[in-house]
């Protein structure tokens, strides 16, 4: 070990000069645009582990004889048959009653996180019943209030939502439904995978899209569909139940027309009398490709692809995944200005997702001084106990510092290091606090 | 709804049942604990392995290993208030296995120059990014045992104890290679011109 204390181009460096280097790589704190708690990576874990468990039992198998072997292969068809019912628990400020009863949502929302890796936000106010479980999935029913959908895509899944006099069949797929009792409104919007919407004004059952999102209004009679394919501001007016036959998925009439409120009845594409116009208008979006390529490090391509597409027509109608994709292939690709526009429409589309509570922390990484710091607040105002709540926390305490505002900083620090005693930020944190 | 227990359905409150009960309720097998454990500690873990394998390590894969075991192991645990303790442990083995294969995969492919491998780069400003990476660099040079005690004390922050006893070592043993592998840094640090230049550039600051 080195203990000069004066570097030299050519002699070892000194302590002082690796304890630098090793405080920096210290606080060094990834991005970690992957959330450690994603429900598919819970989901990813579990087949890891069933995987393991089958290549283990192969092993076992292969050394026993031949009758083990078919005794084996037997138990093996037997435990597989064997199904336990998926679990839950409540995450969050909530009151739970024994029978799966979830109200007095606090204003930080309450997650309700599932063995299968299936996640169910529910916003603040929300009430919902978990009616049922199975080891398929489970029924909730929405009392009242918003609630967001994670649902992981296994086969033979099956989770329905009841809100109101509405049944929605999921399969996998990412959601938002909100149910207002007293108005009897439904608000179902559809981020990725595919819904059924059943119900008194949806007929045999409406079929959504990603992108679209449906509104029934129940005491207008009226159901209406908003697809993210029509022009701006071209949304159809609504339907009225009377007239409306509703099923599957309404299809596109021509690239002029809105396509929206199309509750028409179903037609097989063959049956048609002509076919249909294709969609020339809006690019090819494939959120998961744009996920992936943006993590092989693809940013660049994918930003080209977005903006040979339209930029704006992305913003106003791609799924959550693909905005998200998009705001870190403008980071990582040197476009701020544009990694500003995708995060703020991710806000603005998708309240109260996680990608839209991320948004709030990046946003903040972006900007300075007192912006930054009102970013961060908001951040962590949505997400108290979110992925990134001890970078914006101590993200926050250097921007107020570099503000000039040392006794806030120094309250920060406090809070900070009681919350986060092995945070990035814990030397700066603890320098505020011992050199007022 | 069937008669499957749930945890923590009195509360509500995501930091309830604490860590010595969730221990318990995973020992016991109880619905619901490993996904509430994984909740729980994914972020420590990601973290902890993020500091242990640096910028070019497989978080998601490490931290699904790191995870696996510990199910597997958690009824071993003697003392369940040390759980957190316990699964730095895990994170320290298992990125050291990865430190190792790193090394085999990187001399299979015959770096003669011994250049730095490509790696996913950090966030941050540009320039702390390269210094990162490369002092990373640095310490992939160093076996996987001595990268391993170096950075669970140097960057991880974890006492001399506390890093003895992660591997399997006594106090003055831990210290002694500590010493040594410090001092290759040194010289090693001194040897990176990207290192020397952010170094020699500090000081006249």
């Amino acid at each position: 070990m080195s203990t000069s204390s004066g570097s030299s181009p050519i002699g070892p460096a000194n302590d002082d000069e690796i304890d630098c280097l090793s405080h920096m790589a210290r606080r060094w704190t990834p991005d970690a645009d992957a959330d450690p708690r994603a429900p598919a990576r819970w989901s990813r874990l579990l087949d890891e582990r069933a995987r393991r468990a089958r290549r283990a039992r192969r092993r076992a198998v292969v050394l026993t004889s031949v009758v083990l072997v078919l005794a084996g292969l037997v138990g093996g068809g037997v435990w597989r048959g064997r199904k336990t019912d998926v679990t839950y628990f409540v995450a969050g400020a909530a009151s739970v009653v024994e029978g799966g009863y979830v109200h007095d949502v606090g204003a930080a929302g309450a997650r309700l996180q599932f063995s299968d890796g299936t996640a169910i936000d529910l916003a603040a106010g929300a009430r919902a019943w978990l009616v049922s479980r199975d080891a398929r999935g489970a029924r909730l029913r929405i009392e009242e209030g918003r609630a967001h959908f994670e649902v992981v895509h296994r086969a033979q899944a099956r989770w329905s939502v009841d809100a109101g006099p509405f049944a929605i069949e999921v399969t996998g797929t990412s959601f938002d439904v909100r149910w207002a009792g007293a108005a009897e409104e439904l608000d179902v919007a559809l981020a990725r995978g595919s819904v059924i919407v059943r119900g008194p004004l949806a007929g045999a059952g409406i079929v959504l899209r990603p992108g679209q999102r449906l509104v029934a209004l129940l005491r207008q009679q009226t159901v209406r569909v908003e697809d993210p394919e029509a022009p701006p501001g071209r949304i159809a007016p609504d339907v009225p139940a009377a007239r409306a036959t509703p099923v599957a998925t309404p299809p596109p009439s021509s690239s002029s027309e809105p396509r929206a409120a199309s509750v028409a009845p179903p037609r097989p594409r063959a049956s048609r009398d002509k076919p249909q116009a294709p969609l020339v208008t809006a690019p090819t979006i494939d959120p998961a490709s744009w996920s992936r390529r943006v993590a092989a490090g693809e940013f660049l391509d994918v930003l080209a692809e977005a903006e040979r597409g339209g930029i704006d027509g992305c913003l106003a109608s791609c799924p959550v995944e693909a905005l998200a994709a998009l705001a870190d292939a403008a980071r990582y690709g040197g476009r701020p200005a544009l990694a500003r526009r995708v995060l703020l429409a991710t806000r603005d589309r998708f309240p109260g997702s996680v990608p839209a509570r991320a948004a709030a922390f990046l946003l903040g990484r972006m900007a300075d001084g007192a912006a930054a710091v009102e970013w961060y607040d908001r951040y962590l105002a949505e997400s108290p106990e979110g992925v990134y709540a001890a970078e914006a926390l101590g993200r926050k305490m250097m921007a107020i510092e570099r503000l000039g505002d040392r006794s806030s900083a120094r309250r920060i620090a406090a809070e900070y290091r009681s919350r986060f005693p092995a945070g990035a930020y814990l030397p700066q944190a603890t320098a505020l606090l011992q050199h007022p | 709804m069937s008669g499957a227990r749930v945890i923590p359905l009195e509360s509500g409150n995501f930091d309830e049942p604490d860590d010595l009960a969730l221990v318990e309720a995973l020992r016991r097998g109880a619905p619901g604990a490993e996904t509430l454990a994984w909740y729980r500690f994914g972020p420590m873990v990601a973290r902890t392995i993020y500091r242990l394998g640096g910028p070019g390590c497989d978080e998601e894969d490490l931290s699904q290993e790191v995870f696996l075991r510990f199910f597997r192991k958690v009824g071993r645990l003697r003392e369940p208030a040390a759980v957190r303790a316990f699964l730095t442990g895990i994170c320290v083995r298992v990125v050291r296995r990865e430190v190792r294969r790193r090394w085999l995969r990187r001399w299979l492919r015959l770096t003669n120059r011994g250049d730095i491998p490509d790696v996913a780069a950090p966030e941050g400003d540009p320039e702390s990014r390269q210094v990162v990476q490369h002092y990373y660099g640095v310490l992939d040079q160093l076996s996987a045992e001595a990268r391993s005690l170096f950075v669970a004390r140097h960057i991880e922050g974890l006492t001399l104890a506390d890093v003895a006893s992660l591997h399997g070592l006594s106090v003055s043993t831990a210290q002694r290679k500590l010493v040594r592998a410090r001092a290759r840094i040194a010289v090693l640090a001194k040897s990176d011109p990207v290192l020397r230049a952010y170094l020699q550039q500090r000081e006249s600051s």
